[in-house]
């Protein structure tokens, strides 16, 4: 005997409420118990979060500053998601817009900012888009699973940015890991009175504008269509290969501006800890911010908050283990993903 | 009572004897869908039973029930008498029940004698593979099989692969031998071979029992009896297969329906709108499915495509809609031919499509009504064509013909994953019409409706017609294609018989072309 799923007639807002109300109260119990087991009150545990998070302004400005690539970053796993693929690449196309931000600067490293930073972004637009189109095209054209190939294209786009900077053409003559630094003309401009770089902008205007895509526009509900049901929409008239192509390379691309921000804005070089694992955080945002790219501002904004930020904090005031950031994503993920799905579907046995 | 002493019983059965019987065997999916509805059936020792049915009328299931893999929600089975309740796959090999699949569960790397021990209760952790080559020997002389048992399994072609499949279940010592389609993939030389050993396994007391829906003459003129399953329901057993009748097979397989007195409008005919020539595609699988198949149908025609499930229909107008690659032939739509134009070209030209399967392709079920109405509407309307979909104005539309198709719904807003069956049926209708569309392709039609809601499709579809528009209706249904059709067309193992004027035929002679006859 075994079970078997059943999904639920439509549900009401007040069941969905209730789902995050249980999410919630779950994540809470599930972190008391990691607090337990390393001897912390989970009192002081959770205050440590918050203001580890949102504590004062110096901290609050380095949320900002690390929600644009990772907003970039949800985006990129976001838009594919909606056509029903999954993009578990964006760390390997943030490092190819690394790769190809720093590459232009450093080719044309006396042009002026003006001509110089739109190339940059070309660069790193393109790098990361091409890296995303390998796995869409082998997906458009013989199936090739998508997970398999941008989840290997990571490595290898790892392997790329270590064999450039660490003794490679880029590398920093003074010798450490790193690549020579961007000049100064190739610098992201800050806003002003803080260290954020404008391009906390672009991702929120790039969120604003996926939403806009998917209510308003063809492409959207092309998309949107495939990835509730690709034979229907296929039987309609959709041209799946295009579909696949546009939003995995567009999502590659968005992530490509993620690898800018980072390198162009915040560390100034292409250096291979650009990245150590936002990408893979920008999937588990985009779950629970339910891939609408509005809810995605606001969710990664507070995810990086309390689950980047302060879970640090909890590492460097109390102590604790460095995978304690991930671990309380995945909690997280669980404590509403399942709940989420218990919404829509009715366990029964068979 | 324990399950060896069930075996032996059952071993000691004389030809004639009850193999296995089932009362009221039921079965309901999660969903509601009636798979099996109080099947009564008895099968004897020594006897070939055919049970024949369409692919959807409770045949997988039932078998499915026989080996275990289902259990039944109400009935009892006995075999030899006793009561049993058939638990797992490996319980019903307890019980001496057989299966010959049709897609081989068989390993390909491994020999065929290593398949035939595989998962053999007797099989010892040291198998005596010489010894049991030895009895697999005998056994395949007794009833003519010729397989070389070293070779691997991937060397063999079909037909091995099913002897080996067949001698691994008498291997094991089944006495009741449920075979699915067992003359699948087989050529007419191994399929005669493989009906003579079937013969000869009847004849040593075992029950035979072949499921079938294709190749049913061939397979039907070997069995002792047959049992017809349609929608769910023991249709009928016939003690004497010679008796039957063509058109009385046909009947039982396909069902009557009530006849209404709805009237096809007397239309003059346009222009030919679409022209069919020599066209072949091949299934899933990579067989051939659609043999050569030629036909014009005119502006305001309607052709009738009669046939029994699973003849090469779905292949048929999946090719037609640009869903499935032709591998030979043409088709011209409007005088552009549209071989291998885009799904979206030929939407653009104006052919819809019904198809079978609503909630896999008809719509999307997690869209709403209005949502649907956009994707039929994408590149076939103007509120679409350009970047921005113009919400308003499709609002407008869904409105008017949700109102118009009598959509039995709150709203525009609501999910179509939630429709009845009829309801969606309409709203696929509506939703096909509601652009200028001049040629529908309709492998819906009335399937599985009530009496009023088709009425009202036949109506829709008259009315269409009266319109200039033309159609293509794929039905099983012989009373509705003889009364919808202009023209009919039989098909057969993929071919296509020639279109012949609905007055100058009657259900006799479809009934025949249908099944083969």
């Amino acid at each position: 005997m075994g079970l078997s799923l059943q999904r639920r007639k439509d549900t009401g807002t007040k069941t969905s409420l209730i789902i995050v109300l249980i999410g919630l109260a779950l994540a809470i119990l599930s972190f008391s118990i990691v607090f337990f087991t390393a001897r912390i009150n989970p009192i002081t545990g959770f205050k440590e979060i918050f203001l580890g998070g949102f504590g004062d302004a110096y901290v609050l400005q380095q949320v900002v500053k690390d929600t644009a690539p990772l907003l970039f970053v949800t985006l990129a796993f976001l838009l594919p998601s909606r056509a029903g693929l999954w993009n578990i690449g964006a760390e390997g196309q943030f490092f190819l817009g690394g790769v190809g931000a720093t590459g232009i600067a450093l080719a044309f490293s006396h042009q002026p900012s003006i001509v110089l930073l739109p190339l940059m972004v070309l660069g790193a637009i393109a790098c990361a888009g091409a890296w995303a189109f390998i796995a869409a095209y082998l997906k458009a054209k013989i199936n090739i699973n998508e997970i398999v190939i941008t989840l290997f294209l990571n490595w290898i786009a790892l392997l790329l940015v270590k064999y450039l900077t660490v003794g490679g053409p880029w590398m920093n003559p003074e010798g450490r890991s790193e690549s020579k630094a961007i000049p100064i003309a190739g610098r992201i401009p800050i806003v002003s009175g803080t260290n954020i770089p404008v391009t906390i902008f672009f991702a929120i205007v790039a969120a604003v504008l996926l939403y806009f895509i998917f209510q308003k526009t063809r492409a959207g509900f092309e998309i949107k269509a495939y990835g509730h049901n690709p034979e229907a929409g296929v039987k309609a008239g959709i041209n799946a290969k295009k579909v696949i192509l546009i939003s995995l390379t567009v999502g590659g691309m968005l992530a490509g501006l993620g690898g800018f921000h980072q390198s162009a804005g915040v560390i100034g070089r292409l250096r291979y800890d650009l990245t150590s694992g936002w990408g893979y955080y920008g999937i588990l945002f985009a779950l629970l911010s339910k891939n609408n790219p509005l809810w995605a501002i606001i969710v990664t904004f507070l995810a990086t908050g309390l689950l980047v930020s302060g879970a640090q904090s909890l590492q460097y005031d109390l102590g604790m283990g460095s995978g304690i950031g991930l671990l309380f994503v995945g909690v997280i993920i669980i404590c509403f993903v399942i709940p989420q799905f218990l919404k829509e579907y009715k366990v029964t046995r068979k | 009572m324990n399950e060896h002493h069930q075996k032996n019983k059952i071993r000691e059965l004389k030809k004639g004897e009850i193999a296995i019987e089932l009362r009221g065997i039921t079965k309901r999916y999660p969903g509601g869908v009636l798979a099996n509805d109080g099947i009564n059936l008895e099968i004897r020792a020594g006897e070939i039973h055919g049970l024949l049915g369409e692919n959807g009328a409770g045949k997988t299931t039932l078998m499915r029930i026989l080996v275990g893999e289902v259990r039944p929600d109400k009935g009892e089975i006995y075999i030899g008498g006793e009561k049993v309740d058939i638990r797992s796959p490996h319980h019903a090999r307890n019980m001496s029940i057989g299966m010959v699949h049709q897609q081989r569960k068989l390993i390909p790397k491994f020999s065929a004698i290593e398949n035939i021990l595989l998962g053999d209760p007797a099989t010892s952790i040291f198998p005596n593979i010489e010894k049991s080559k030895k009895k697999v020997r005998e056994l395949s002389e007794k009833f003519d099989f010729n397989v070389d048992l070293d070779a691997k399994l991937w060397q063999l072609d079909a037909g091995e692969a099913q002897i080996v499949e067949i001698l691994k279940v008498l291997y094991s010592g089944a006495t009741i031998i449920i075979m699915d389609e067992p003359t699948a993939g087989l050529s007419p030389v191994q399929q005669d071979k493989l009906l003579a050993s079937l013969k000869k396994m009847a004849r040593e007391s075992l029950a035979i029992v072949p499921f079938v829906t294709h190749k049913l003459p061939i397979v039907t003129e070997v069995c002792d009896r047959i049992t017809v399953l349609r929608n769910g329901k023991l249709i009928n057993t016939s003690d004497s297969i010679s008796e039957l009748s063509k058109e009385e097979l046909a009947d039982w397989m396909v069902g009557k329906k009530v006849l209404f007195d709805l009237k096809k409008p007397e239309t003059e005919l346009g222009p030919v709108l679409i022209e069919v020539e020599n066209l072949s595609a091949l299934n899933d699988q990579g067989e051939p499915a659609v043999k050569n198949v030629s036909f014009s149908i005119q502006e305001g025609e309607i052709l009738g495509i009669a046939g029994v499930a699973g003849n090469g229909q779905d292949e048929l107008a999946e090719v037609l809609t640009g869903l499935r690659k032709p591998t030979e032939g043409r088709i011209i739509f409007r005088g552009e031919d549209i071989t291998h134009a885009s799904i979206r070209r030929r939407r653009e030209l104006g052919m819809a499509y019904r198809s079978a399967d609503v909630l896999e392709r008809g719509v999307i079920g997690d869209f709403s009504i209005l949502e649907n109405f956009v994707l039929s509407s994408l590149y076939t309307q103007d509120f679409c064509r350009g970047m921005l979909i113009d919400v308003e104005c499709a609002r407008g539309i869904a409105e008017k013909e949700f109102t118009n198709f009598e959509i039995r719904a709150p709203n525009i807003f609501t999910t179509v994953k939630n429709l009845s069956g009829g309801n969606l049926s309409k709203l696929i209708l509506a939703l096909e019409f509601s652009w200028s569309s001049k040629f529908l392709i309709d492998q819906l039609v009335t399937q599985g409706l009530d009496v009023a809601t088709t009425e009202y499709i036949r109506k829709r579809l008259f009315e269409a017609k009266k319109c200039w528009k033309a159609i293509m209706l794929f039905s099983k249904d012989l009373d509705e294609i003889l009364m919808m059709s202009d023209k009919i067309a039989p098909i057969y193992e993929g071919e296509l018989g020639k279109p012949i004027p609905s007055e100058r035929t009657n259900k006799r002679e479809i009934g025949a072309a249908i099944i083969g006859k």
